[in-house]
């Protein structure tokens, strides 16, 4: 198969940067239309809404016109969700490696209904750069168990990718470390951060006063927010302050060169586990792991950014497999680690689609929520973003439409 | 201890009460090397100063920031394998404190061998103590943690001044209050926990206003909740009603409205109240039955 790397969109349409955002405005407008409006699409148990909100113009139009991949998400099983559970991959608080490779082959078996190698195949060739897109936020107590991520390269390893061509990534060096993404964990296996922060004796410029970490995003590939500045961040400073984490400014999003340039595949391997009312799954953590910029995003249009994110190319068309890892979950308290409310449930959930397996974590979540006496809001704002992406036909999200098959 | 260095602690107890003028974090609430049995520090501590603590907290800092934050202290310790990390969030006041921990500690689980108010388990522990709210996390290789937990949560607390309790409490009744229901917000994400009414800072909290809300038995063995949001004047109480009723949630229903009230129905069914009690704003959602204008 023949390797694809993406450019800018603008040069996909074959227009100029300035005309493609002066197209941003009316495209969206006319394109999305009701779509954006989060306007359910299974009714029942949802009134219409007397007004809609306040709409922030995005490029989401923009992405949605460059025609889909072979690879694009949904992928080959839209609204299949395999749910693999073994009690003996945690005992005593200690994940059991070889357990959890079995799971592995098991729900990669359950997904496609075919053995190992075909398996890779459907998804896979051996010259593809293949990125494991880990969450290591919540470091030790809730992360991307790395033996979960040890179990997936040696099923990519015996599918025949070389170690060289995985890449095990994140936004920040520091939180890879924090989480046990080491070189010397995962010999010849790469580890790539998009980013790095001021730390004890390194500043995050350079002799220029630039970000060390500017040159690592592709100015050519953004998610683009009309009116959404780091300057409404709560708590806001100076730019100084908010480049630290987040690269730049402005109303542009970049996203990682890594996403754009490097990889050509990505398996998304997501914690089970709550943000606030909703779910920090596999869409948040490539909605929010692939572009720099994000705090500008969480306030106003957090969510949404987990649908329109993953509507980009860069990500639709290479995103071909999400197991999320629910060895140990997390019910309330997150992103951040949280004992108090964290659960051996020694489950991985796998599916190619990722708003169907969102949809079905969250409503398990919701219900684990109830079940512990949580403060539960069910409004269906926490879900929206789901129901917006099967508009757009990136997956299902209507719980009637999906099916969850447990191993 | 030495005559300056008595003066130096005291001196920083002081500054601490007056108010948010002490710099550069709090590292004097640290223990020193071996202070606790044979923890060793491991580095030096990190301060995050206000919006800094999004570097620390990726996706979880704007909770504080709105409740009212001003510098998180963080120190690694270690103990041969075994580390152990300890978080001290230095907040606005004793509510922004107490807000942070209601929103944290779940069912709560104390020892008896701390006084403050904490829940400790395995490998975390968090408490609350005046405007500090502290966390305490044993690293991955850590073996029999509540002792360590519970050994760095006193040499903490006795080195943080008492207080009374924030006065916001008093705005709920008490009878019939859920307990660990009681939950503390000064903007849209704190309210969020609790209710959706409408987008952004719907009840006009704006970082300076306190809303306290806690749940109350409602006849079907469920609960309503009731939300209470002390304003500076009767005008702005007003006029955060009227800006709740102009920009209701499009998910709820306004059915009665009048200056000073108005009854709505969400999307489940239920109904819910606002209005005005001189310079309060009281919101309750979840009602059975539709309540009175």
């Amino acid at each position: 198969m023949k390797r694809r790397r993406y450019s800018s969109i603008a040069r996909l349409l074959g227009v100029s940067r300035r005309d493609f955002l002066t197209s941003v405005g009316a495209a969206t407008a006319a394109a999305a239309g009701g779509i954006l409006l989060g306007v359910p699409s299974s009714g029942e148990e949802k009134p219409s809404p007397p007004k809609p909100p306040t709409e922030v113009e995005t490029n989401l139009a923009e992405f949605m016109k460059v025609p889909k991949g072979p690879h694009g998400i949904p992928g080959p099983f839209p609204g299949k969700v395999v749910q693999v559970t073994d009690a003996k991959c945690l005992r005593n608080g200690k994940v059991d490696a070889k357990v959890v490779a079995e799971m592995v082959e098991a729900g990669i078996a359950g997904l496609t209904g075919q053995g190992s190698k075909k398996s890779f195949a459907l998804f896979f060739d051996k010259s593809d750069v293949v990125g494991l897109k880990v969450n290591p936020v919540g470091a030790p107590l809730i992360c991307t168990k790395p033996q979960l991520v040890a179990g997936i390269i040696a099923w990519l390893e015996k599918g025949g990718l070389l170690r060289k061509n995985i890449v095990i990534w994140d936004r920040f060096d520091d939180m890879l470390a924090e989480a046990g993404y080491t070189r010397e964990r995962f010999p010849g296996v790469r580890i790539e951060a998009m980013q790095t922060m001021a730390g004890e004796g390194k500043s995050w410029k350079n002799e220029k006063g630039e970000h060390l970490s500017a040159s690592s995003f592709d100015k050519e590939a953004f998610y683009y927010a009309k009116g959404i500045l780091g300057k409404s961040v709560p708590g806001y400073g100076s730019d100084d302050e908010y480049e630290n984490q987040h690269v730049f400014t402005g109303e542009y999003s970049y996203f990682g060169k890594l996403v754009t340039q490097t990889l050509t595949k990505i398996i998304n391997i997501p914690v089970f586990k709550n943000t606030g009312n909703g779910i920090s799954m596999a869409t948040k953590n490539l909605g929010y792991g692939a572009i720099c910029n994000t705090g500008r995003l969480h306030q106003p249009l957090f969510f949404r950014v987990c649908t329109e994110v993953l509507a980009a190319p860069w990500i639709r068309d290479k995103l071909v497999l999400n197991v999320t890892d629910a060895i140990r979950g997390q019910y309330d308290g997150g992103p951040m680690g949280n004992e108090k409310f964290q659960y051996p449930y020694q489950t991985l959930f796998f599916a190619t689609d990722p708003f169907a397996s969102d949809m079905t974590c969250h409503n398990i979540l919701l219900e684990k929520r109830k079940a512990m006496g949580v403060k539960v809001n069910d409004h269906p704002r926490f879900t929206d973003y789901l129901y917006q992406a099967e508009k757009l036909g990136l997956g299902v999200a209507d719980p009637k439409k999906i099916q969850v098959w447990r191993v | 201890m030495t005559t300056l260095a008595r003066s130096c602690f005291v001196l920083s107890i002081l500054l601490r009460c007056a108010g948010p003028v002490f710099a550069a974090g709090d590292p004097d609430l640290l223990p020193p090397d071996r202070t606790v049995t044979a923890w060793s520090r491991s580095g030096a501590p990190k301060v995050y100063e206000g919006p800094a603590l999004y570097d620390h907290i990726d996706g979880g800092g704007e909770a504080f920031l709105e409740l009212g934050f001003e510098a998180c202290t963080v120190q690694k310790y270690t103990r041969g394998q075994e580390e152990l990390t300890l978080e001290i969030y230095r907040m606005a006041d004793s509510a922004a404190a107490l807000g942070s921990y209601v929103a944290n500690c779940g069912r709560e689980t104390p020892s008896p061998a701390l006084d403050e108010r904490h829940t400790a388990g395995q490998n975390q522990l968090i408490m609350v103590k005046g405007r500090f709210y502290v966390v305490v996390t044993l690293g991955p290789t850590g073996k029999n943690g509540s002792p360590a937990l519970l050994d760095f949560a006193k040499y903490t607390a006795q080195r943080i001044p008492s207080g009374p309790p924030p006065g916001v409490l008093a705005l709920l009744p008490k009878e019939g209050l859920m307990p660990g229901s009681v939950r503390i917000a000064r903007g849209p994400l704190g309210l969020s926990a609790v209710a959706t009414l409408g987008e952004g800072d719907i009840l006009q909290l704006g970082r300076k206003v306190t809303a306290v809300s806690g749940d109350y038995p409602e006849k079907n063995g469920g609960s309503k909740t009731m939300i209470v949001a002390d304003y500076p004047s009767p005008e702005a109480a007003a006029a955060a009603l009227a800006h709740l009723r102009e920009n209701l949630d499009r998910y709820l229903k306004a059915l009665d409205s009048s200056p000073d009230s108005l009854v709505f129905q969400d999307y489940k069914g239920h109904y819910g109240f606002a209005g005005v009690r001189g310079s309060r704003l009281v919101v309750q959602v979840g009602f059975l039955d539709k309540p009175a204008p």
